[in-house]
Parts: structure tokens; C-alpha cells; sequence
């Protein structure tokens, strides 16, 4: 039964407290985003904005005995990490950064915006409703207020005097056009998921757009921080047609940045737009290039030899040359991602959910962070990570403290084998080679479920099909375990437990349980954060005691920055935040 | 009916292979070698080569971890020793397949000549139009990533090296007097060409079937690297590689170059052995 609802806050307009998330189901695309695996090492690095949120992330893991350290610095071999929401203020302007991305983007329209690399570029050029902050709270960004009249309305108010990079007015027009354009099926956005539940987007003022939903939705307008919010000129996307977004279209949106140039299978720079509306954003870097560099040897030589200034997810691999190669510093920050063994096949020899407890049990979480991350993450308890705790984090951690199924235990994963009895027939466990951490977490998920009497095959398969899972029923086929890196897009759990409800495109296991799915709907239709945390807590609790997902560890956010540069976040919010504006000359 | 070979033509390649040269000599000592360790890999071996120790990961060389640690804590020396099984079990599999088929084919099309050695000789060239490995890749996609889909998929592919020199040699062969005095006594087609005809061109099949072992265990090896090939916790040289690649990052690189070096000197080995026999053919030839 659900536990009772609260009054809700939203019930009466609040202006004053415009930023409150809320609920709802949405679906979108997934990104699935693989973050870095983070090696690390002591650095007496001790920023005043080193983050509350750090500590808090790493003291929600404690009480775990395999886990890292319950405060702001994580341990590896002796040695501490420092968590930091951002780098050092910079001091001065800069002519031209260089940074690496690995691949080139399909498309620069926003509403195809799913990659990481078209993200972390489009961030600097393409402005929001909303942004997310560096601590990952919701902050205005081309909206100046926002109201939520009723449940299911929601009033943008713009900013005035914001003009695109050509020079022309962003209207309340443009809104309209932009926000409307996920709703056309045709055009197929990625980000369709996040209007759902949305029945009209309407002018209703000079520059004010009525959101109405055909039910509460609490997380549409935290979705108003991704792409799903990012406002377009509409006469724009209306003249360049079907060349808008590649590059020889190109974009004209209203970020720090504008689209400067394209160059096909090399490089997009962006040139600093100086009469971009906010001036506390306003870009310290005259250009940005954006390299397409896709060996990771050659981004590190590159970062090593000051040819490339800095990049984002480096390669676990390389951390410790980057911090130690003189060039720059590699900084940690929290991430809402997670990486899980999520079960694909429900009636395949992971049907006893005492074999998935069991095999939970076994794997050595803090090995595979030492051994893939060298030490740069936390072992995971449940789908939503501490950093996706973006309000009422007493009641998440609490929960999070609750959760010992993770927690390693031989003996008593024996048992329960014992008990469950072994399949006889293997678990598949997909990995592919194409993600340098995979064939290592395989191998010990191998060797933990032989620890234990069970026995696990590896399926290593192509990168096309490993990503192909995501949407084709048949490549899940003969796959029990899949290892993948999920999260949420903005810091809200309600977020990625949508996923479990029943007949969610995601919900590849056909999970299903009326008692989760109330909760998930009650969660959706309560605003006030306490009361939302305790149901989904609830609802995190039924997840996890059934092991859809085998939580297994959240990784910092990296980045590395030459010495020459600082300012940018370190915290997971480059693909929703003009991080690139705040890059400038150190002190 | 029994056929009788005819002892001077029969017997004209063995005494070749024993003129094949120092370097065919050393090549063959090597690759004993080889086969020795892959042969006495459980003895040889200091460790269990799927042995995953997270604690020991990337560790470097050390006494009883002689060439260090991989990324999984596994020991190098092990899974080197014990990859030396697959990774020549798996380029024989694809010669003899590849030299079965090939045979068959270049002795079929020979033997009979017009629209049946037109027909075979443009399926050859369809198949050399296609690079191996994308033959491979292509095949794995539909049978599955494993040893065995690649092996087969590569026996296909490298089928028209062994069929081109096959029938280049069987043409000339099947032209002399001793195959139509076969013919005149009756025997039957297909044991002249088995008692007769591919006794005699044996040499050449032989070089080139040995060139392809060297290309043969490259290509499986890329296939293992890309992870079509030997599935986990099996491993060979070219999964081996794949493996050691972060590795080589952090600043450890003997996970991905002792594989490497395995490699390199397997093949230069099939290819000197290969050269060796081939110039000792050509050299009796003439």
C-alpha cells in the first residue's frame, strides 16, 4: 500500500519557489553515457568549493564495509580523491581552447541531441528553459521565473533582450515552435518521451508560454534542462529545412557560443558570442575547437603534449599519467550515472530472484572500482545513484543505508544457491570489447558466480549490437546479464525507476508488480520532496530486493583541464550546462 | 579396383623437404617449439590462467607472476601459454578447411575443364573479391561471435588461395602422360586425382598452405581482438592483446606485448617455413 500522500505543494502557484521538481513518467531515449573509469591518486587539491555534495555522496556509502571512504575523499592504495563540483574560479580570458571529443556528432538539431559528444559541444551553443547548475540543482536559464499554477500547468516566463546568434529577438513564438516540434511524431525526437503527458504549449503572453499537461508530470519541468527545453529560432530551422543542424546548415540558438564552423570529420569550433544575455556566463574563451580524436592513446598523448587542452570521460587507464604528465590536473566530480548488470531474460536461468541475490552477493564491488576505476567510484546499492538525490536526501540516504543485498557475502550467497538450487543451464553475460571496462567486470562476475557453484558464460559481442539491445527485442536474445552505465539526466530518482514500470520500453525483463507501480504513480503526483523520497524509496526498495538491476558501482565524473585553464564544473552537468563559457586563464 | 601409383612421380616432393634451408630449418625448430608449449601448457603453466585475482590487476613482473598481471589480476605467463593452443589450433583449423575445400575445388575444376572450371573459376574471383575479414564479420553476425564461427568463416575465405594454386598446378599435371595412361587402364577419375594427381602437386599445396597458417593466425588474431573470435574467460594471443590494451595506457605494456610478440614470431616462422618449401618446389621444378 502506498504510504499516504502529503499536501501537495504545487496546489497553489508558488512563484517563490519556482525550481521544485516533480514527478511523472516520461520516456525518452536513454543516453546511456559511459562514464570514465577514474584511477586516482593523492592530490592535496582542497578547493573551498570542494562539495558538500561530495562528502554527501561518499558518506551515503558508508556503513558498506567494502566501500570506499564515508567522506570527501575516496581511497585508492592509501591515497585520497577529492570529489569537487568545480575547478578553480579562473582569472583571465583566453584566445582558444582545444578539446577532445571522440566522436563526431550525427546532428546538431536538438532534438536529436542523445549523444554524449553532441551534448557536452551543443551545452555551449544551444540555451534551455533551464539549466542544470554545477551542484546539479535546477536554475533559470532562457526562462527568467517559472510557475506551476495547478498540477497540470506550467508558466515560462523569458527573459527579455535575448537574441539568437544571428541577431534576432527570441520570442515567446520561438518557444512555442521549439518545445512543439518533440511533439510532431514525424520529426522523431529523441526527447518525445519528456511530452508525454503534455496536451498544449501556448503563448500566452509577449514572452510567456503556457505548458498544460493532460496529467501532473513532475518531471517535465526538470526535463526543461535537457534538450527537451532548449529553444530554437524558429525561422531558422524553418529556412535552412533539411540541412538544419548538419554542417552545412548549421544552428542559431542563444548560448555562450555560436556554431562558427564545421569541419567534416575533423573539427567543430565555436566562436564566442558577445552579446549573449547572461552575463554571469558570458564566455572568458574567444574560441572553442572541438577535435574529433577517436583513440583514446591519442587524446592522452595529445592532453600530455598541451595539444589538447582538456576533455571529458577520460579513459581509466590514463588518469594516473594525465595527473602525474606536468601538463594539467584531472578532476572528480559527482555524477547521477550508475553502472548495472541489468537481467534481460526473466525466465532464463536468472528467474530465482535467490540466484540474483546470490550472485549480487558474490561480486567484488570495491575490486572492480580498484581494479577498472583504480579506486575513483562507489560501490552501487541500488539503481539511482546519490548523486541523482537532487532533494530530500535524508530519506534517499537513509534508504541507501538500508540496502545490504549488494553487500558481499560468500557464505550466504552460497546458501542461497544452495537453496535455489544451480540452473542448469548458464548465465549469459553480454560484454562487448569495444568498452575497455567490460571484459574486466565480466570476468569477475565469472568468477564470482564459480565462487558460489554457479556458472556464467560470456557473450562478446559487436558494438553495434551491444548498443543495438536498447531497441531490437532480438538482439537481447540469449543474453540473461547485459553491463551497461545508466543514469538519470537531471538529479531526480523518479527518473530511471520509471523504467521499471510495467511495459516500459526499458523494462526489458517484463518486470512487473502492482505494488511498485502504485507507488511510481503516486510518486508522479506528489510534489512535496519528502513524501515523493519516501515513495520512491519504497519503490527503490522493491526494485532492489528483486534485483531487476544488479547495482554494482557509480563512477566520478572526470575531467582533465591544462594548466593553463580552469573554471569549468567537474560535476556530471556538461550536457546540460554551458560549461565551456566559464573556461578561462588561471590565476 | 586398385590403382597403382607410379613410385618415380609420386615420390619426386619428399626429398625437396629436406633441401628446404637453414631458415625453414629454424622456422620448423620454432614452431615445435611452439606446439611443445601448447602441447604441455598445464604443466608449463605456473598458474591458472582464468584465475580473475582484482586485488593482483596490472601488477608487474614478479616471481610467481613472471610477466605480471592483467587488468583482471590473471597471470600473463598462463594465459600466454595456455592462448598458444588456440591460437595454432585455430589458424590449423582454417588451413585444413581452407585447403580441403580449395583442392576440391582447383582439382575439380582442372579435371574438368569448360563450363565447370568457368563456373568454379568465377565463383574463386567472387570469393577473392571479398576481404576476408569482412567475410568473417559477416559470417559471425549470423552464426555468432566464437572460435568456431571464425574458424569456418575464414576456411571459406582463404578457400580460393588453396583453389587457385590447386588448379594452376593440377592443370599442368593433369596433361601428363601418366594421368592419361591412367585413364586408358580405366581407372576411375577421382582415384587418379586422389592417389595420383594431388600426391604430386602436395608440394604446392603444401607452401602455400603454410603461407596461409601465418596469414591465417593474423587474421584470427584481429578477429579476437575485435572480439568475434574465442570467447572469455578462453583466450588467445589476439584476445590477449585486446585485453592489454588499457593496459598499455597505464603504463604496463607486457599484458599486450608478450601476445604480440607470440604473434610475430608464429607467423615470421610459417612464413620463412613457407618461402623455404616453396623455393625448394620451384628449384625441383626446374
Amino acid at each position: 500500500m502506498a504510504p499516504q500522500r502529503r499536501p501537495d505543494r504545487r496546489e497553489s502557484p508558488s512563484p517563490s519557489t519556482p525550481f521544485t521538481t516533480l514527478s511523472g513518467p516520461p520516456q525518452h531515449q536513454p543516453r546511456r553515457y559511459l562514464l570514465p573509469q577514474a584511477s586516482v591518486w593523492s592530490r592535496p587539491r582542497r578547493f573551498a568549493a570542494t562539495v558538500a555534495v561530495g562528502s554527501l555522496l561518499l558518506a551515503g556509502c558508508g556503513g558498506n564495509p567494502s566501500s570506499g571512504g564515508p567522506s570527501g575523499a575516496a581511497r585508492d592504495g592509501g591515497k585520497a580523491i577529492d570529489v569537487t563540483e568545480t575547478t578553480p574560479a579562473a582569472s583571465g580570458p583566453l584566445d582558444r581552447v582545444t578539446w577532445a571529443v571522440q566522436n563526431e556528432p550525427a546532428s546538431f538539431d536538438w532534438i536529436y541531441n542523445a549523444s554524449f559528444e553532441t551534448g557536452q559541444i551543443m551545452a555551449n551553443v544551444c540555451e534551455g528553459l533551464l539549466r542544470l547548475a554545477p551542484d546539479m540543482s535546477l536554475e533559470p536559464a532562457l526562462a527568467e521565473s517559472v510557475a506551476n499554477p495547478t498540477p497540470t500547468t506550467w508558466v515560462y516566463r523569458m527573459r527579455p533582450g535575448v537574441r539568437f546568434h544571428d541577431g534576432t529577438a527570441l520570442t515567446a513564438k520561438d518557444v512555442v515552435f521549439s518545445l512543439t516540434r518533440h511533439l510532431d511524431a514525424k520529426a522523431g525526437s529523441f526527447w518525445a518521451g519528456a511530452y508525454a503527458n503534455v496536451s498544449s504549449v501556448e503563448e500566452t503572453g509577449p514572452l510567456e508560454v503556457t505548458v498544460t499537461l493532460k496529467q501532473p508530470d513532475a518531471l517535465f519541468n526538470s526535463y526543461m534542462s535537457s534538450p527537451a527545453g532548449i529553444v530554437e529560432s524558429e525561422a531558422t530551422v524553418q529556412a535552412k529545412g533539411k540541412a538544419y543542424g548538419t554542417p552545412d546548415g548549421g544552428v542559431n540558438c542563444a548560448g555562450p557560443f555560436s556554431l562558427a564552423s564545421w569541419d567534416k570529420g575533423q573539427s567543430i569550433t565555436l566562436a564566442r558570442d558577445d552579446g549573449y544575455f547572461d552575463p554571469k556566463h558570458r564566455a572568458k574563451a574567444k574560441e572553442v575547437v572541438f577535435s574529433f580524436v577517436r583513440d583514446p592513446a591519442a587524446v592522452v598523448n595529445g592532453m600530455l603534449s598541451g595539444s589538447i587542452d582538456g576533455g571529458w570521460s577520460l579513459p581509466s587507464a590514463s588518469l594516473d599519467r594525465l595527473s602525474t604528465g606536468g601538463q594539467g590536473t584531472v578532476y572528480y566530480g559527482p555524477s547521477t550515472q550508475g553502472f548495472n548488470a541489468i537481467v534481460m531474460n526473466a525466465d532464463g536461468p536468472l528467474r530465482d530472484v535467490r540466484v540474483r541475490r546470490a550472485l549480487s552477493m558474490a561480486i567484488d564491488r570495491q575490486g572492480i572500482i580498484d581494479a577498472v576505476l583504480r579506486g575513483a567510484g562507489q560501490p552501487q546499492r541500488a539503481p539511482a545513484v546519490p548523486g541523482s538525490w537532487g532533494y530530500a536526501k535524508d530519506v534517499y540516504r537513509k534508504a541507501w543505508d538500508d540496502l545490504t543485498i549488494t553487500r558481499r557475502d560468500l557464505d550466504a550467497a552460497k546458501r542461497l544457491v544452495r537453496e535455489a538450487g544451480a540452473p542448469a543451464e548458464p548465465i549469459t553475460v553480454a560484454t562487448t570489447t569495444s568498452e575497455a571496462e567490460l571484459p574486466v567486470i565480466g570476468a569477475e562476475i565469472q568468477a564470482a558466480a564459480k565462487r558460489i557453484g554457479l556458472t556464467v558464460a560470456i557473450k562478446n559481442i559487436p558494438p553495434d549490437q551491444y548498443n543495438g539491445v536498447y531497441t531490437d527485442k532480438k538482439a537481447r536474445e540469449g543474453i540473461d546479464l547485459y553491463l551497461t552505465s545508466w543514469g538519470t539526466d537531471f538529479p531526480d530518482p523518479l527518473q530511471i525507476y520509471q523504467y521499471f514500470q510495467t511495459g516500459n520500453l526499458y523494462n526489458f525483463s517484463g518486470f512487473s508488480d502492482p505494488a511498485f507501480d502504485e507507488l511510481m504513480t503516486e510518486a508522479a503526483r506528489t510534489g512535496e520532496p519528502e513524501t515523493r523520497a519516501e515513495l520512491i524509496a519504497s519503490a527503490q526498495r522493491i526494485v532492489v530486493d528483486r534485483l531487476i538491476w544488479i547495482p554494482l558501482y557509480t563512477p566520478y565524473n572526470t575531467l582533465f583541464l591544462n594548466k593553463r585553464l580552469s573554471g569549468c564544473p567537474a560535476s556530471y552537468v556538461q550536457l546540460h550546462y554551458p560549461w565551456a563559457a566559464d573556461l578561462g586563464a588561471t590565476a | 579396383m586398385a590403382t597403382q601409383a607410379l613410385p618415380l612421380v609420386r615420390r619426386r616432393w619428399l626429398p625437396r623437404l629436406r633441401g628446404a634451408g637453414w631458415m625453414a630449418a629454424s622456422a620448423v625448430a620454432v614452431l615445435a617449439g611452439l606446439v611443445l608449449v601448447a602441447l604441455l601448457a598445464p604443466w608449463l603453466a605456473p598458474q591458472d590462467p582464468d584465475a580473475v585475482s582484482l586485488a593482483e590487476s596490472l601488477n608487474g613482473p614478479s616471481a610467481a607472476h613472471p610477466l605480471g598481471t592483467d587488468q583482471a589480476g590473471r597471470d600473463v605467463l598462463s594465459r600466454l601459454i595456455w592462448g598458444a593452443r588456440i591460437s595454432l589450433l585455430g589458424p590449423l583449423g582454417v588451413v585444413v578447411g581452407a585447403t580441403l575445400l580449395g583442392v576440391t575445388v582447383g582439382v575439380v575444376a582442372a579435371w574438368r575443364g569448360g563450363w565447370v572450371d568457368a563456373a568454379l573459376s568465377r565463383m574463386i574471383e567472387l570469393i577473392f573479391a571479398f576481404p576476408g575479414v569482412l567475410l568473417a564479420i559477416l559470417l559471425v553476425a549470423v552464426l555468432g561471435a566464437g572460435l568456431d564461427s571464425t574458424v569456418l568463416a575464414l576456411a571459406i575465405a582463404y578457400t580460393p588461395y588453396m583453389a587457385r594454386i590447386t588448379r594452376g598446378v593440377a592443370l599442368s599435371e593433369r596433361n601428363r602422360p601418366y594421368i592419361r595412361a591412367l585413364e586408358l587402364q580405366g581407372f576411375a577419375a577421382w582415384g587418379i586425382a586422389l592417389r595420383h594427381l594431388i600426391p604430386n602437386i602436395a608440394p604446392f599445396v603444401l607452401a602455400q598452405a603454410s603461407l596461409c597458417f601465418g596469414y591465417a593466425m593474423i587474421d584470427l588474431a584481429g578477429l579476437s581482438f575485435l572480439g568475434f573470435g574465442v570467447q572469455p574467460p578462453r583466450s588467445d594471443w589476439g584476445a590477449m592483446i585486446s585485453e592489454g590494451q588499457t593496459a598499455l595506457l597505464q603504463g604496463m605494456p607486457l599484458s599486450a606485448l608478450a601476445p604480440g610478440a607470440a604473434i610475430v614470431t608464429a607467423v615470421v616462422a610459417f612464413s620463412l617455413l613457407g618461402e623455404g618449401i616453396a623455393d625448394h618446389v620451384r628449384k625441383a621444378a626446374r
